[in-house]
């Protein structure tokens, strides 16, 4: 009796230990490159520490936010950010959710060679694309310029894009949704394609048109991978450095300086650490805020 | 105008098809076009792609923007590092990711849940904002310039997903198949990589391709922590190529972006099949 109770002890024990095993490492990983810095990041982000005060950072009543709030600089930042994001998410998901059900048709050739050459460009690096854009975008010798310009006369002609007040954003939201776009395209269509036939076909010989087949039967099976797309992509660009980095820089005069170029720029190029991390924990705070309501809007559908 | 008739059934199908089509057409042309455009800037000389009215069709086709990029030592280095950050990320991403996805699939343990929960949440973490502290944490432990430090800031990227795909696609094999080995005297470790690793091998691909693409994408990360320039990876130098040798010369900085896009695009065309299918199995789990 008790050697038995004594082995499935062991037995128990073992089975932690082998447990504590395997799941170590990426406890570690992510403890020392996430949640350590972020904990971190909320201390700092109640302390004086830049380069200029030359002394160990020291607690500064806040000092960080109230500055952010005072300049109206964080406001600025979020109203750009949200501009940013709700611009490349509508697009997106407009073009790829009309593009996944135009191409989930089977009556449409070569459908698979369409969807891999649509997803070469969610392939290659940011860099690349962000890159990319900025030649086509070129006022003198940009081939945008040329089609839309010289052609099309929609824009003025050597249109500076990039240093536009308000053609900046549509640039850098333009070469995002490029990149971004393919992705919730891949999402649609696995999700259309498991949306079973025979129920489109039994409202068709009802007489349903294509429109009331998308509302009341397509549409409603998909709203558990619209949401999931749309978060995705949400998170997605709330993070985006990388587009507005290297095609404007955050400007001109700011325009286009969403909270990842403002925590980055106060971060390391103005030296200001403690700033920086206050930016980062209202961004972290709002990301959080948004995900916990999507759930909620999800778990509540599936109800 | 023409009065409004009823269309039948198949003229209706025949003009859904046509609009389908159309639409097809116009996105396509739209999003395969900059790339096509990239490699076109790449195969001609400067003076040719910076005229003020653009050629759509090449007239002096060269590879000397290529050979340029191939005898620089500095472009070598970029993507040799590139290589080494990127190749030990998705090494060491798998065997992380086989091990938790193990103990998460065929387990229970206290406080399961909310481990797994705290490695999705990483996803929506700002990777700047954490990059700030992370930057002065890995100055501190001598971090910084390493190719130690940036692999371990890449697993911050890949973990997420590759820890959770692998623990759904051990959760769909049967465990009566690993029963037999372990009944043999099989320790469970020797068990996962003889019975379970070779019946994952296309979820383990997958994996690979999603986190080499992440790794090799990376951009933020390389630029803050490898700040040498002996240590830069691809990204990082096309960027900073911009402002240096290439300034002005769109040809050389195209002929760089294809460079710096074939490994991943060649990855993506030769292995699409479970890429996809793994990144919307993986999407529509979590």
């Amino acid at each position: 009796m008790i050697s038995a109770r004594i082995s499935a002890l062991t037995a128990r024990v073992r089975d932690a230990l082998f447990v504590a095993f395997l799941t170590a490492p990426v406890i570690i990983a992510l403890g020392l490159t996430v949640f350590y810095p972020i904990i971190d990041g909320i201390r700092t982000s109640f302390l004086e520490h830049t380069i200029r005060t030359r002394r160990d950072p020291f607690w500064n009543n806040y000092q960080n936010y109230i500055d952010l709030y005072e300049s109206g600089d964080i406001e600025t930042y979020f109203r750009t950010t949200v501009t940013y994001v709700v611009a490349v998410v509508l697009l997106s998901f407009v073009i790829s959710f009309l593009l996944a059900l135009a191409l989930n048709n089977r009556l449409v050739v070569g459908r698979n060679l369409l969807r891999g050459l649509f997803l070469i460009s969610w392939v290659i690096p940011t860099v690349v694309a962000a890159m990319l854009w900025v030649w086509m975008f070129q006022p003198q010798i940009g081939v945008i310029n040329y089609i839309l310009g010289e052609q099309l006369n929609l824009v003025e002609d050597s249109q500076n894009w990039l240093q536009h007040p308000r053609l900046s954003m549509a640039a850098i939201v333009m070469a995002t949704v490029w990149r971004e776009a393919p992705l919730m395209f891949i999402l649609f269509l696995a999700g259309l394609q498991s949306i079973p036939q025979d129920l489109v076909e039994a409202a068709q010989m009802d007489g349903a048109g294509s429109l009331r087949v998308l509302r009341h039967i397509t549409l409603p099976l998909m709203l558990p991978i619209i949401a999931i797309a749309l978060l995705l992509i949400t998170i997605n660009s709330f993070q985006m450095f990388v587009v507005p980095y290297i095609m404007t820089g955050g400007g001109p005069v700011g325009r286009t300086t969403t909270l990842s170029i403002a925590a980055y720029e106060a971060a390391f190029t103005d030296f200001n650490t403690g700033e920086g991390a206050a930016i980062g924990v209202m961004w972290l705070v709002s990301l959080v805020f948004i995900t916990l309501i999507v759930n909620l809007l999800i778990s509540r559908t599936e109800r | 105008m023409r009065p409004r008739v009823p269309l039948s059934q198949s003229q209706r199908q025949q003009r859904q098809r046509v609009l389908a089509y159309l639409f097809i057409a116009v996105v396509m042309v739209v999003f395969i076009a900059p790339s096509v455009w990239m490699v076109l800037g790449s195969i001609q000389p400067n003076r040719e792609i910076t005229k003020d009215t653009p050629n759509f069709i090449p007239r002096n086709v060269t590879l000397a923007n290529y050979e340029r990029i191939a005898t620089e030592p500095q472009f070598r280095t970029y993507f040799q590092n590139s290589l080494i950050t990127t190749s030990a990320t998705v090494l060491l991403s798998l065997v992380i990711s086989i091990h938790a996805g193990y103990a998460f699939s065929r387990y229970r343990f206290v406080g399961k849940r909310l481990l797994m929960t705290g490695i999705l949440s990483v996803q929506m973490f700002p990777k700047v904002a954490i990059l700030i502290t992370l930057f002065a944490f890995f100055a501190r432990l001598e971090l910084i310039n390493t190719y130690e430090g940036l692999v371990l800031s890449h697993l911050s990227l890949t973990l997420p997903f590759s820890v959770w795909f692998m623990k759904a696609f051990i959760d769909s094999i049967p465990f009566e198949l690993e029963e037999a080995a372990l009944i043999d005297g099989a320790g469970r470790l020797r068990s996962i990589w003889q019975v379970v690793v070779p019946l994952c091998l296309p979820g383990i691909v997958s994996v690979a391709v999603y986190t080499f693409m992440l790794s090799w994408n990376d951009f933020v990360f390389a630029l803050t922590l490898m700040s040498q320039d002996d240590m830069r990876t691809l990204p990082v130098g096309v960027n900073l190529s911009y402002i240096g040798q290439f300034q002005n010369d769109w040809s050389g900085m195209m002929a760089l972006s294809t460079v710096a896009s074939l490994p991943v695009v060649i990855m993506f065309i030769l292995l699409q099949r479970f890429m996809i299918a793994g990144l919307t199995a993986g999407a529509l789990k979590a």
